[in-house]
């Protein structure tokens, strides 16, 4: 029987660094972020909006435009590093092992191109199938996704569609390949309530279809208590907290991840007093010194002001990057 | 629907060569000096002015004479030219073809030009081609055709001797395919160089704004890769605004015809208006003015037919 730790991730990202020149000066957008997915599983990543999160998992397939560029770091993916291979074989992944979804439904399909092209464009760069073949497996994926009469509507145009439909066929489009990375991110956040929930089921069964490793974008808790087994919490380009998903809701160890709990658990249950994380998310600018988290945190010392907290091990696959730690009972931030 | 589309622009022009014509008749009118003396002469007797204005309807009210002059122009009857006492039709026409030519010659080099130019710069926005390419506009955006095509003829007509320097035809033993091509080159380049340029730029912008959207962000990560990311993906989502750049240049390109012929004594109907203008045959002149403001309406009209067509394609299930 092996044990856990030994399995091979699928991906290993050590220390991934992404920066923004802009006029103010230098945004550590990403700034050191560490981890690594194993197969068969489903890491979701949280933060609010501005931690870095999407620039991360843009950062591993080289998507970053200028301003921004990926300074540091390894993403190793079966063994290759992502961020120095030739832009041939980062092609040649993107897409057939690698895929990705994105935010918004809206603008993420091209209006000038049919469905069915998107859809089987996958199929023709990297399985070297015909346009004939390939739109015959556009039309069995379509259908697979929840697409009706997908036969009729392939050679529709993306306009004719509804948000939440155009987002099943984003998610056909990137599974066409079968990848074994399947990033998706925020894939429900721009759909009402009631597809969110369509979404988030279509993307499980799939992921269980194919037994693939889904990496999932969210500021939604409760897509991540549904969907993952894996949760990283990020603030200000770092990693906070990381942990299985139970330990997260059960015993949070920072002061960040304690608040975002504490909110969400007042929103359940409205006899609870709302606890908003005062204060507003710090922007990681120039030079810095001490927890990026410290100004808005009721349990900082001098010693979170002057230096930077490292991952620490708290349980067997628990980590926490806070020089408090508070204990979870305590939670009042 | 489209029949719909199709009869709204037509109506449109309709109206927009209603204020063409009355624009065009009223040339005659403001024109300085009397039609009868300007016809038959300043040694003409005043009652053959007053037979002659009896003739030519002059003595009607003014929308009387518009309409009289509408009705013979829609069957055709331009008049007669005073200079060389041919019908202004078939003095027209001639030339007219001949500026058709060299317009269509324009054109292509123009769109050419300025498309490839424009994907490339975009391709790879900030590089050294693109940098390259922003100077040269500016240097060839600048340049009147007149001057521009004075610098073409001394380089490659006096000092290399590669091309003509004027006219359409050999003066003896010309007139073949080859010959016309041959005089063509200067002149086309000399017209089609503004154009080329504002084409560049507006192509490069189009792309840039296109290559930044979702979609293509959404291809990359697909494994979607230069040649096929720019024409497949890109292009499509250009067309519209790249025809819509082309038809507004045409407008400028059938100006710079007309200064190009000039310089290059090409025997369209620039030329001609300029030789109208100094002989004072308001007859051509009219109908000079009417060809030209006629194919820039139908022109306009084609380039936005064709988008109407593309953008309800895109639109539709």
């Amino acid at each position: 029987m092996k044990d856990l730790a030994q399995v091979e991730p699928i991906l290993n990202v050590r220390d991934l660094r992404t920066h923004f020149e802009i006029k103010r000066g230098k945004l550590h957008a990403v700034d050191g972020v560490s981890f690594s997915v194993n197969p068969g599983r489903v890491l979701c990543i949280v933060g609010e909006s501005g931690s870095g999160k999407s620039v991360t998992v843009m950062s591993l397939l080289r998507l970053i435009r200028r301003p921004g560029k990926v300074t540091g770091g390894t993403a190793v993916f079966h063994g290759d590093d992502l961020l120095t291979m030739s832009r041939q074989q980062l092609a040649d992944i993107r897409g057939d092992r690698i895929s990705m979804i994105f935010q918004n439904p809206l603008t993420s399909l091209n209006p000038a191109l049919t469905i069915g092209d998107q859809v089987s464009e996958g199929l023709i760069l990297h399985r070297g199938m015909g346009r004939r073949e390939a739109q015959a497996e556009a039309v069995k994926l379509l259908r697979q996704v929840g697409i009706p009469s997908p036969k009729e509507r392939v050679t529709d145009y993306p306009a004719s569609f509804s948000g939440g439909m155009r987002q099943r066929i984003m998610i056909a489009a990137a599974l066409s390949c079968k990848p074994e990375l399947l990033i998706a991110d925020e894939p429900t956040t721009a759909l009402d309530v009631s597809m969110q929930a369509q979404i988030l089921d279509l993307l499980k069964e799939l992921q269980a279809e194919i037994n693939n490793v889904l990496v999932m974008i969210t500021h939604d808790l409760g897509v991540v208590a549904s969907i993952a087994d894996e949760v990283m919490v990020m603030y200000s380009g770092k990693v906070v907290e990381q942990a299985p998903v139970r330990e997260i809701f059960a015993a949070p160890r920072h002061p960040y991840t304690q608040g975002l709990i504490a909110t969400v658990r007042a929103l359940d249950d409205a006899s609870r007093p709302l606890h908003p994380i005062p204060g507003t998310p710090a922007i990681p600018l120039g030079q810095r010194m001490g927890c990026a988290f410290a100004p808005r945190c009721g349990f900082a010392t001098d010693q979170c002001r002057l230096e930077t907290p490292h991952l620490e091990l708290v349980g067997s696959a628990h980590t926490v990057a806070c020089h408090v730690k508070p204990d979870p009972d305590r939670t009042h931030v | 629907m489209i029949v719909h589309a199709i009869l709204g622009r037509t109506a449109r022009v309709a109206f927009v060569l209603f204020g063409v014509s009355v624009i065009v008749f009223g040339l005659l009118q403001f024109a300085p000096g009397d039609v009868a003396t300007a016809l038959l002469g300043p040694q003409a007797s005043d009652s053959a002015k007053e037979l002659l204005r009896e003739q030519l309807g002059l003595n009607k009210p003014i929308v009387t004479q518009y309409f009289l002059w509408l009705g013979n122009t829609l069957q055709g009857d331009f008049g007669v030219s005073i200079i060389s006492r041919n019908t202004v039709l078939g003095e027209v026409v001639p030339r007219f073809l001949n500026s058709v030519l060299l317009a269509s010659a324009a054109l292509v080099i123009a769109i050419i030009l300025g498309v490839t130019v424009g994907i490339a710069s975009a391709a790879r926005a900030g590089g050294f081609f693109d940098r390259t390419s922003s100077a040269s506009v500016q240097v060839f955006g600048a340049m009147p055709p007149f001057w521009l095509g004075l610098v073409l003829v001394y380089f490659f007509a006096l000092q290399f001797r590669w091309f003509p320097a004027t006219g359409m035809t050999k003066t003896f033993g010309g007139g073949d395919a080859w010959d016309i091509a041959n005089h063509l080159v200067l002149p086309a380049v000399t017209a089609a160089a503004a154009s080329a340029a504002v084409i560049v730029r507006m192509v490069r912008a189009v792309f840039l704004e296109v290559l930044g959207s979702d979609y293509i962000l959404v291809a990359r990560a697909r494994g979607v890769r230069s040649w096929r990311l720019l024409m497949h993906h890109a292009l499509p989502n250009c067309m519209p605004h790249v025809l819509n750049i082309i038809g507004l240049q045409l407008g400028y390109l059938i100006g710079g015809t007309l200064f190009t012929e000039v310089v290059f004594a090409w025997p369209g109907i620039g030329q001609l208006l300029y030789k109208a203008i100094l002989g004072r045959d308001v007859a051509v002149v009219q109908a000079c003015v009417l060809f030209i403001a006629l194919s820039f309406v139908l022109i306009n009209l084609a380039v936005d037919l064709i988008n109407d067509f593309l953008a309800r394609k895109m639109r539709q299930s």
